[in-house]
């Protein structure tokens, strides 16, 4: 065995030297890579639950132990009740006495090899007294006796106001007594939308290596939060934040899975007890039935309009939470699923309320515009049913009650945009919807140091998958006036002399790239203005040389707190679809897809094209393609060979257009990650309805739903 | 990394990969993707879905474009085996790989390699410039991306088709 520590293996590739060439060379380097050559390595492998809700009787792991190669198993009787969570601490590390859904992790096996830790896992002998199930929102609400969490107040986190005990969290907005701004309507609509499962699914399972032989711990995970999970490891295995090293890790996409140690804890707990260094990665059916799923659940929107105006509104969500909300970072353990419909209109008076109950599912979790997909769905629909019942069209009905002028717009770049698509055929029809993305909230330090060799910015942000080093690169030649080849990115992981949230709600352009701007202004306060003209293109070598000192080092901050009037101001967007549908079967083709956005200021050119059609695939893939059916408490989806997702088959034409409303916002970086996708469902809803003249309000939307309502109404094929 | 003597048949295969010969001997229920991850040390070839689906496992058996996370390392013994590390020595695909990051043809990079090799077995059957766009598109449904939504891929297919 070797006490040497492995060296940070991101850091020898974090664009240093090629930055370009690391991507399509194959030696871009991801967590299980780190593990492929680590030596002395053990393999872990998960014993996951097979009961939705059981009491835990026994884990029987003698035959697991007696498979040659098999180093440890660990249950949650030898560890203990440890819980993690982001807000509220309710998921445990490994079950202890009671599962609350299939998939939970119960036992953990490190042997020698992959295939010998897998096959152990199966061997390890589970006894289970199942328990009452809740499968859905009816059995929750319906008659029982239940409770998930009877232990919930003693939890970190939890909040005094807890009504009854299988509510996970509950959110509130109100700005005015929405009843009597009903009783002033003329004209009211209320409809129900219902959404069911998507999964995040980035392509690259969770994955780490733990190395905890000895003082130090070593980590390198696929976990898109380095300070947290530094924090939350120190916590749950006892030892001292100063001793752990979260290591720099590229991650294969994210979208909102990869924020919690599901992994992680165990991993470290195992390493201690073998002496050796332990690497774990999820198979795909793990990915799909344990981490973050989004929230199904329904949708209630009642609008009234009095004299034409959007004179009172009001929503009521319920989400399945599934069985813990440890993977949630709101406080209130709801997603941000409020105000979001009719954002962009005048409403004289909100009254909007939701909450996120627990069942016996798998946890729900923030998905790529974790509410904002559902809520845009619901909101964009009934405001076309609304122009509808006006007898407007639905662009002019929008372009009559928008209050935001970026709004204004893109619904006019619409317009005329898919004015050429008209008269296209029998059952063809065009639907749009408009809606908005704004970065989350979060601070960020950059550290910035000018050589005689380039600039290099110290980041504690991981790279998620955006291709957000590049744009911290072109953000610090554009405002620094040097190549960007004399740019270094060099990513960190966990590390408390630089403050950093995290990848993820949106907010690492605007947030960390305000932070690469500010550190660059130090920067030049402390070398004097640019001269391209000195040194060649990266002028600061000369400079430096002239003031006499090997290099100048700085540290810049960017932050974004909503409400505040220096809050990074919301990105706009529109979409219009054109589709067929095909009235015998009710499938539907989406033949050609306009995209309009008012940007900010465009830092990477490349990175915001690639949000913005990613983003558009990403909904388009949700909306329409996907599902994880989870029945009776279990997956049934458990493979990407049954959990469709969109090909390079599936994508449409699609066209991008830029409108730019007032002069003061070109200098302004604003969030893009999460808007295109959410664009999707209501604008395609709207064009079948607009096609054949039946309204979808489930998602994701199929060519059977379609078939069943044309069906309903006597005007299938 | 050492497997365990579990299993009574540990053969022996030999298999040329990126023009190195080697000759290994393997659990046998080891996969493709195993041998040339975690005994070649050949990483950039990635694990997604282990079903055949995603792609990201995709490298070139005898040419053919081929899912090793179901290709077990035996069935590959005196096959010709063409990763992702080894396209460089093809001077013919490098504007492949630049039309990727100049069009936006990666975001995250996990599918990469997987995209590269596929389209990669095309250009060197000189296939790629004479099929129909349809064709190509056909050609790859079976390598997933979730970060480009394929736009970026395409723009830089068709760089490369020209």
């Amino acid at each position: 065995m070797t006490s040497e520590r492995r060296p940070s293996r991101s850091s020898e590739t974090t664009h240093r030297d090629d930055p370009d060439q690391e991507w399509v060379s194959g030696r871009r380097r991801f967590a299980a890579d780190i593990a492929a050559d680590t030596s002395e390595l053990l393999h872990v492998a998960f014993v996951l639950s097979t009961e939705p809700h059981a009491r835990l009787l026994d884990v029987d792991a003698d035959a697991a132990l007696a498979l040659p190669g098999v180093v440890a198993v660990m249950t949650g009787a030898d560890i203990g009740l440890r819980l993690f969570g982001r807000s509220l601490r309710d998921y445990p590390v490994l079950a202890v006495d009671r599962v609350l859904f299939a998939g939970q992790r119960v036992a953990a096996v490190a042997a020698e090899d992959p295939e010998t830790a897998h096959r152990a896992a199966r061997m390890v002998d589970v006894s289970y007294e199942p328990l009452s199930p809740l499968y859905d929102l009816e059995d929750v609400f319906g008659e029982h006796d239940v409770e998930l969490h009877p232990g919930a107040q003693g939890y970190e986190g939890a909040t005094d106001d807890h009504p009854f005990g299988n509510l996970q969290g509950a959110d509130v907005v109100v700005d005015g007594d929405v009843d009597a701004a009903f009783a002033e309507c003329d004209h009211v609509r209320e409809d129900t939308f219902v959404f069911d499962r998507v999964h995040s699914a980035p392509l690259e399972p969770h994955a780490c290596v733990v190395d905890a032989r000895g003082e130090h711990v070593s980590v390198w995970s696929s976990n898109k939060v380095p300070n947290r999970l530094r924090a939350d490891l120190a916590l749950l295995a006892d030892r001292a934040v100063g001793d752990i090293h979260v290591h720099p890790t590229n991650i294969g996409g994210d979208f909102g899975s990869k924020a919690a140690p599901y992994l992680e804890v165990v991993c470290l707990l195992l390493s201690e007890r073998t002496q050796r260094p332990v690497a774990a990665r999820m198979t795909y059916t793990e990915m799909l039935g344990t981490t973050a799923v989004r929230h199904p659940g329904r949708l209630r929107l009642r609008t009234g309009l009095r004299q034409g105006r959007i004179h009172a509104h009001e929503a009521e969500a319920i989400l399945d939470g599934g069985a813990f909300a440890a993977i949630k970072p709101r406080a209130t353990r709801v997603v941000s699923i409020l105000g979001h419909a009719y954002a962009n209109y005048e409403v004289c008076v909100r009254d909007e309320r939701a909450m996120t109950v627990y069942s016996n599912n798998p946890p729900g979790g923030h998905v790529r515009s974790p509410g904002e997909f559902q809520s845009v769905f619901a909101g964009e629909s009934q405001v076309d049913l609304l122009a509808r019942t006006c007898g407007e069209d639905p662009i002019a009905f929008r372009l009559r009650r928008t209050t935001v002028p970026e709004v204004r717009g893109i619904l006019e770049e619409l317009r005329a945009g898919v004015q050429p698509w008209g008269g296209d055929g029998p059952d063809v029809g065009v639907g749009v919807a408009t809606f908005g993305c704004r970065a989350g909230n979060g601070e960020s330090v950059v550290a910035a140091r000018a050589t005689s060799s380039g600039v290099v910015l110290r980041v504690g942000v991981p790279d998620q998958g955006s291709g957000m080093y590049a744009t911290f690169r072109l953000l610090a030649a554009q405002a620094l006036e040097i190549p960007r080849e004399a740019v270094h990115v060099e990513a960190i992981g966990a590390d408390e002399t630089l403050t950093d949230a995290g990848a993820g709600s949106s907010r690492v352009t605007a947030v960390v790239g305000s932070a690469c701007i500010d550190a660059c202004s130090r920067l030049l306060e402390e070398l004097g203005p640019p001269d391209p003209d000195e040194g060649g293109g990266y002028w600061p070598a000369a400079r430096l040389e002239r003031m006499g000192t090997p290099e100048v080092s700085v540290e810049g901050v960017g932050r974004n707190r909503r409400g505040e009037a220096a809050a990074v101001k919301p990105t706009y967007g529109g979409l219009a679809l054109q589709v067929t549908v095909d009235r015998m079967t009710g499938q539907f083709v989406i033949r050609r897809a306009m995209l309009v956005v008012a940007p900010g200021r465009i830092a990477n050119p490349v990175g915001f094209r690639g949000q913005l059609e990613g983003g558009f695939v990403y909904g388009l893939s949700q909306a329409v393609l996907e599902r994880l059916v989870v029945e009776q408490g279990q997956l049934v989806t458990a493979s990407l060979g049954d959990y469709k997702l969109a090909c390079i088959g599936d994508v449409p034409p699609l066209e991008i257009r830029h409108v730019r409303v007032g002069a003061e916002t070109e200098g302004e970086l604003r969030a893009v990650g999460e808007l295109a996708n959410i664009g999707v469902a209501p604008a395609l809803a709207n064009a079948i309805d607009d096609a054949v003249g039946v309204r979808i309000r489930t998602l994701p939307i199929t060519g059977e739903d379609v078939w069943q309502a044309l069906r309903s109404v006597g005007q299938e094929g | 990394m050492g497997g365990v003597d579990v299993d009574p048949a540990w053969p022996s295969i030999a298999l040329t990969v990126n023009g190195r010969r080697h000759e290994v001997s393997v659990p046998a229920d080891r996969r493709l993707a195993g041998l040339l991850r975690d005994d070649l040390g050949l990483t950039g070839t990635k694990l997604g879905c282990e079903v055949g689906v995603c792609g990201t496992c995709t490298v070139l058996v005898d040419g053919l474009p081929t899912s090793s996370c179901l290709t077990l390392a035996v069935q590959v013994d005196g096959a010709s085996v063409l990763t992702v590390e080894g396209l460089a020595a093809f001077p013919e695909l490098a504007e492949l790989g630049r039309a990727f990051v100049e069009e936006g043809g990666f975001q995250c990079g996990f599918c990469t390699s997987g995209q590269l090799v596929a389209i990669a077995g095309l250009m060197l059957e000189q296939r790629l410039s004479s099929m129909t766009s349809e064709a190509v598109t056909e050609h790859l449904h079976g390598n997933l991306c979730r970060c480009t939504g394929y736009y970026g891929i395409q723009r830089a297919i068709d760089r490369a088709r020209r």
